[in-house]
Parts: C-alpha cells; structure tokens; sequence
C-alpha cells in the first residue's frame, strides 16, 4: 500500500507500505506524466516484493530505502 | 483544464449539506497548511479501529503474479452511480472498474483531499495504462480484469470491514489475483 499519511498507517499497524512524501491526492507520479507514474509504481511492485509485516519503506531524495 | 471540485457541488448520490462542504473545505485547508496537525488528527481517528492487519506474503515472483490495484480517491466511471457523499458515517461501498476502462471516462466522487492533479488524469491514483504497460513488458504477469475504488472520508468504516472489504478481497481471489496495490487519496 502506497501511503501518504505515515503516521496514520504506523499506528494502524499496516503491512507493506511504502510512503511518498507528498500531499494528498497524488499517490503516484505526477498528472501527464507516464514516466513519473511507471517509476512510482515500480518501486510499489519491488516493495511489495520485498517487505515484510508491519514494514515501511522510505521514498526520499530520488532513493527507496527499506526498514532495517 | 477542470475546476476543482471543491468550486462547484462534489459528484454525490445524494445532496451534502452545506455544514458537510465546510468540514470537507476545513479538512483540505487542514492538508494544505498544517500538515503535521491534519497527520495527527487523521493518526488519532485511524488508531480508533485499531486492530490485527491480515499479512499474506508474495508467494510467486513478480513476473508471474496477477496484479490488482485498488484506490479510495472515490474514482468511479461517468456510468456509475456516485458515492453517497452526503451520509454522516461515510459511504463504505466500493465500485468495479474494469481493466479495460477507458481512462477519459473515469471521474471523481470524493471531497476531502484535493482532487486537482486526479482530475487531470486520473493515472495519479489508478495507474491501469502504466500497469497494462508492465504486463506487456513482462515486469509483472498480467493484469487484473476487475479493480476497485472507494470513497474516503469514513467516519465510521464498521460496514467497509464487515461486508465490502470482504466482498473485494473475494473478488480478487475469484480472478486469481496474487498482488493488490492500494493508492490511498
């Protein structure tokens, strides 16, 4: 799960995310951006590969970092 | 270029209050200006409905996996009927959008976030042309013939655990989906 609220998702408990630092509304890319919007969700599908339970990856400064 | 919907009536099965306009015109100036505050309101109500999150790891690579995707930023098709924005405890309901819809025909029944950026393309929260993309590609197996939108903006999502939320997941499992990628608004 995309999410663009992390303390919410944190304290739910909710496995598997993957946080962009954006406001609301705009969970993946930018609008007319087809490029912005494949590489969003690429980096959902590897997450989603990747993470475990109750795990939040980090998109920041053009890098996704996993949880230790 | 559209107008926001927050300038004109939201797209409603039923019509809102003008009290419920102005929370929803609370909440956005909330997202836009204090953040950090609007972070914690929503942190406080979640918590609320605290309970045990099913995990279900990936069992198959990627390239093989059906995949899914799922959004509550109330993206539904101009043939469809509107959320039901004007109900106290939220409209917990969801809405099938087909594979193979037509992005042009998708719009937005939903009032607390900014649906600017959505309402120019609406791949911002249902990315199907990229996802379709991908499966082509041979990045992920294939795509799912059915997806799913919700509406935000729950006050009380007791009928979204005990009955939609269920629906769709049975659904998915119907059409064999291995991977769902939820896009919150």
């Amino acid at each position: 799960m995309v999410t663009l609220l992390p303390e919410a998702t944190r304290k739910l408990g909710v496995p598997r995310t993957l946080h962009f630092p954006r406001p609301l509304g705009t969970p993946i890319g930018r609008p007319g951006d087809r490029q912005t919007q494949a590489h969003d969700l690429e980096l959902c599908v590897q997450a989603a590969a990747q993470l475990g339970r109750e795990k939040m990856a980090e998109y920041s400064g053009d890098k996704l970092s996993y949880p230790v | 270029m559209q107008s926001s919907i927050h300038s004109r009536p939201p797209l409603s099965s039923s019509e809102v209050a003008w009290s419920k306009r102005a929370v929803a015109r609370v909440a956005l100036w909330m997202q836009r200006n204090t953040p950090g505050i609007y972070q914690w309101y929503a942190a406080r109500e979640n918590h609320r409905w605290h309970s045990e999150v099913p995990f279900s790891p990936l069992l198959k690579p990627l390239k093989q996996c059906r995949v899914a995707l799922v959004n509550s930023g109330g993206l539904i098709l101009d043939n469809q009927q509107p959320f039901n924005l004007a109900v106290e405890e939220g409209d917990c309901s969801y809405r099938v959008i087909p594979g193979d819809a037509d992005p042009a025909r998708l719009v937005v029944s939903h009032m607390f976030y900014d649906t600017h950026n959505v309402e120019l393309d609406s791949g911002v929260m249902l990315p199907l042309a990229v996802l379709n993309d991908f499966a082509a590609d041979g990045k992920i197996g294939s795509v799912s013939p059915r997806h799913f939108s919700f509406s935000g903006g729950i006050p009380d999502p007791t009928e979204l655990i005990e009955r939609y939320a269920p629906e769709v997941a049975e659904a998915m499992v119907s059409d064999e989906v291995d991977l769902a990628i939820l896009t919150p608004a």
